[in-house]
């Protein structure tokens, strides 16, 4: 067996123990180091990035735009399984994981989810507004969806968006039927599905039976008017009838295998709804997931409590490399942290990007 | 010809319409003044700005570090380098040029609105003082981000010269106020805009039909170091050494800072370049500092030195980078001194490189005498435009130098041709 296979079985083994929600971190940044080192090893651009790390020092995390223009993989494109693609953008070329093995994935997905999404129904009706996997088979949100029709869904799920538009007569009648049985529904979603949804249902409201929840993900990706988070809980909140904690705001990139969700349903659920309500707005790290908020000159860490660009170590990418550097700035409090965007009160990117922007268009 | 207090103007649709009807008369008295009077003032105007032992060039040198994000070393080049251009040859040489070159007989613009963008506070110079000089009265815009080199310009005007002065007024207001912008125009001939294209065709929407719209839009520059510069070591570390001051001037923020250098050599010489330049931009920061990094830039700039260093050499230093990639696309970076090294097979691999970019590149620095500079001026095709200056001189334009591949004075006269 070889040495990524050996890791990836002790990554399984581990996110298996924390599946609970408990915490190791010890032996998750014990594991995170040797995978580290292997995929320094086996994955070529990787190991191009860690080449003059000095041995005892942290390993370097792979900026996610590294992801479009190499191939971060430890295997050759024949072995395959499954290659997620981020969605277009301005910026042209789309970033690209390719997975050989999707159990860590699969295992992670699942975990997180059943711990914060669905903590008091093991399945439930599932309504999404997000393409199938038929779709959009590159779409990483889309697999995950999926396998959430198949490990959470309670009979057929049913997806209401279609190459790009909404299947209105579909998703109303659905709500519909469970605002008259009284089954709750968990309707799953991109912002701007869900904005356009919105827009769609013009006047009309609903009264979700107790139990329904929510799950949004994603940007607008300039497909929608722009939402600020709290305007867009209390938008769904008022038009769904499903009380604001049940709202739950899900953060992934097609780079990771983990997912981070809010923790205000599971804190409601649990009883402890004083938590959610300052606490619920942060974003759950799972134990085999470890995030640091960085310096953005230096790429130093920072310490809790200080925003900085967040890099996200995950176990659970074995077939590429665990450390992800994003651009997106967030506060990081131990086991959770708060996402604040893509560099709140940013100052002009100037020229040269701009131009980048106008030449890919 | 005392300074006044300068106040700022009204913001309401009617009082804006009543300033441009009140600039345009000002202009009829403005062309009165003969040219050595328009061109005195505005010197002398140039003088007082960069001269830190005056009360407006101290406040010039205090305010703008701040509020510009640059080092109050780089302020102070940029006010040196900016203003020691507008002296009266200069002035002369582009008014002289402008009739010259009319077909018939010359009209000055009755105004002209000039919407001016926030990346480079010394643009608003030749923004400002090129109508002026052609006896254009002037309503400028100040950008939202930063407009206190405008507001300077302004005092320090009125300082020299009221009756030039009264020529001029600026604009000042946050947000999209497109109300504003439309009462503006009104009675404007001309609107010269700066910023990015979603911007020129934002403002281009609000114009009268009969006015004519002066883009100057978005761009870039590049760099080209041909063989013969980089095969001789001396050569090839005395363009470096001016090279670096074409990267760090405004931190590479500008239009014309250069986001790329093509080299014509041997991976050796390629190299060896890198190293040179690595050193030359080394020392310049310890005489021109770069400014603070904004966070969005620091993400930016980390995706952009992630992606080189996987794929190429990246040289780091304190507050730059190099980037040196074999056999890829120019990859556009944050500027803040982050450049990249291309290899390059010669002028036609130059052009290919070049010309996706088309009207977007604004500055070419080349390497060299003069001659190779002229064979490739008369070698770019359409529509390529740029200016293209020696290493070291890319962004110290002189006054009366063309813009956007058109005269300075473009746009500001216009002809009465009698046939």
């Amino acid at each position: 067996m070889s040495a990524l296979e050996t890791l990836r079985g002790e990554a399984l083994a581990l996110i298996e123990k924390l599946a609970d929600g408990s915490r190791d971190d010890a032996a998750r940044d014990a594991l995170l180091d040797a995978l580290l080192e292997e995929q320094s090893r086996s994955v070529r651009a990787y190991g191009r990035l860690a080449k003059d790390r000095e041995p005892g020092h942290g390993w370097p995390a792979v900026p996610t735009d590294v992801f479009r223009y190499l191939r971060v993989a430890s295997h050759a494109p024949t072995e395959d399984r499954r290659v997620f693609q981020t969605s277009g953008t301005t910026q042209g070329t789309r970033g690209v994981h390719a997975l050989r093995d999707l159990r860590t994935y699969d295992r992670a997905a699942e975990a997180a989810a059943r711990l914060y999404l669905f903590p008091d129904h093991p399945r439930m009706r599932l309504l999404m507004l997000a393409p199938h996997e038929s779709e959009a088979p590159h779409s990483s949100l889309s697999y995950m969806l999926s396998r959430f029709a198949e490990w959470f869904g309670q009979g057929e799920a049913i997806w209401a968006w279609h190459r790009n538009r909404l299947d209105r007569d579909r998703y109303v009648s659905v709500l519909s039927e469970s605002e008259r049985s009284g089954e709750p529904l968990a309707v799953l979603g991109t912002s701007f599905a869900l904005v356009h949804a919105d827009e769609a249902l013009e006047g009309r409201r609903f009264a979700l039976p107790a139990g329904s929840r929510m799950m949004q993900t994603g940007g607008f990706k300039g497909r929608s008017r722009e939402i600020d988070p709290q305007t867009m809980r209390a938008m769904l909140s008022e038009r769904y009838g499903v009380g604001e904690a049940s709202i739950v705001a899900e953060y992934g990139m097609t780079e990771l295998s983990s997912q981070l969700y809010e923790t205000s349903l599971r804190d409601l659920v649990l009883g402890d709804s004083a938590a959610g309500a300052t606490a619920g707005r942060r974003l759950w790290v799972p134990g085999w997931v470890r995030t640091t908020a960085v310096d953005s000159e230096t790429l130093e860490p920072l310490a809790d409590g200080e925003p900085g660009l967040l890099r996200i170590d995950d176990l659970a990418n074995i077939d590429s490399v665990a450390a992800i550097q994003t651009s997106d700035l967030a506060i990081t409090y131990g086991a959770s942290i708060e996402l604040l965007g893509r560099s709140p009160g940013a100052v002009s990117r100037g020229c040269s990007l701009a131009i980048e922007e106008a030449l890919s268009r | 010809m005392n300074g006044g207090s300068i106040e700022a103007l009204p913001l309401s649709p009617s009082a804006l319409r009543a300033v441009a009807v009140r600039l345009v008369a000002a202009g009829e008295t403005l062309r009165t003044l003969d040219l050595d009077r328009r061109a005195h003032a505005l010197c002398k105007t140039a003088a007082l700005l960069r001269d830190a032992d005056t009360k407006v060039g101290r406040s010039a040198g205090e305010l703008l570090a701040s509020s510009t994000g640059l080092s109050a070393e780089m302020v102070r080049w940029g006010l040196e380098t900016t203003l020691r251009e507008v002296d009266l040859d200069a002035v002369r040489r582009l008014v002289d040029h402008a009739s010259r070159s009319q077909v018939g007989t010359p009209q000055p613009a009755r105004l002209a609105v000039v919407v001016l963008a926030s990346n480079l506070f010394t643009a608003a110079v030749r923004a400002i003082f090129t109508p002026l000089a052609l006896g254009v009265p002037v309503l400028a815009k100040g950008s939202s981000r930063d407009d206190r080199f405008a507001w300077l310009l302004k005092r320090a005007l009125s300082e020299v010269d009221d009756e030039v002065a009264s020529a001029f007024e600026l604009l000042s207001f946050a947000g999209e106020r497109s109300d504003l912008l439309q009462a503006a125009f009104a009675e404007a001939d001309v609107a010269s805009v700066y910023g990015s294209d979603a911007t020129i065709a934002a403002v281009g929407a609000l114009l009268p039909p009969t006015a004519r719209l002066l883009p100057h839009g978005h761009g870039i520059g590049a760099a080209f170091l041909p063989s013969s510069e980089t095969r001789d070591e001396q050569a090839c570390l005395a363009a470096m050494r001016s090279l670096a001051l074409d990267i760090a001037a405004y931190d590479q923020r500008g239009c014309l800072s250069p986001q790329f250098v093509c080299i014509e050599g041997t991976d050796e010489e390629l190299d060896r370049a890198g190293r040179y330049l690595y050193e030359a931009l080394a020392e310049l920061a310890l005489r021109l500092p770069r400014g603070a990094l904004p966070t969005t830039i620091g993400a930016a700039q980390m995706q952009w030195r992630g992606v080189s260093k996987a794929r190429g050499t990246l040289l780091e230093g304190d507050g730059f980078s190099i980037c040196i990639e074999a056999d890829s696309t120019p990859r556009l970076g944050p500027g803040y001194r982050n450049i990249a090294l291309l290899p390059c097979g010669g002028h036609e691999d130059l052009i290919e490189r070049l010309l996706p970019y088309g009207r977007h590149l604004k500055a070419l620095g080349v390497g060299g005498g003069r001659a190779i500079r002229q064979q490739l001026a008369r070698s770019l095709p359409s529509p390529l435009s740029p200016a293209i200056s020696a290493l070291g001189e890319m962004q110290t334009p002189p006054f009366d130098a063309a813009a956007d591949g058109l005269p300075g004075w473009s746009g500001f006269l216009s002809s009465v041709e009698l046939r």
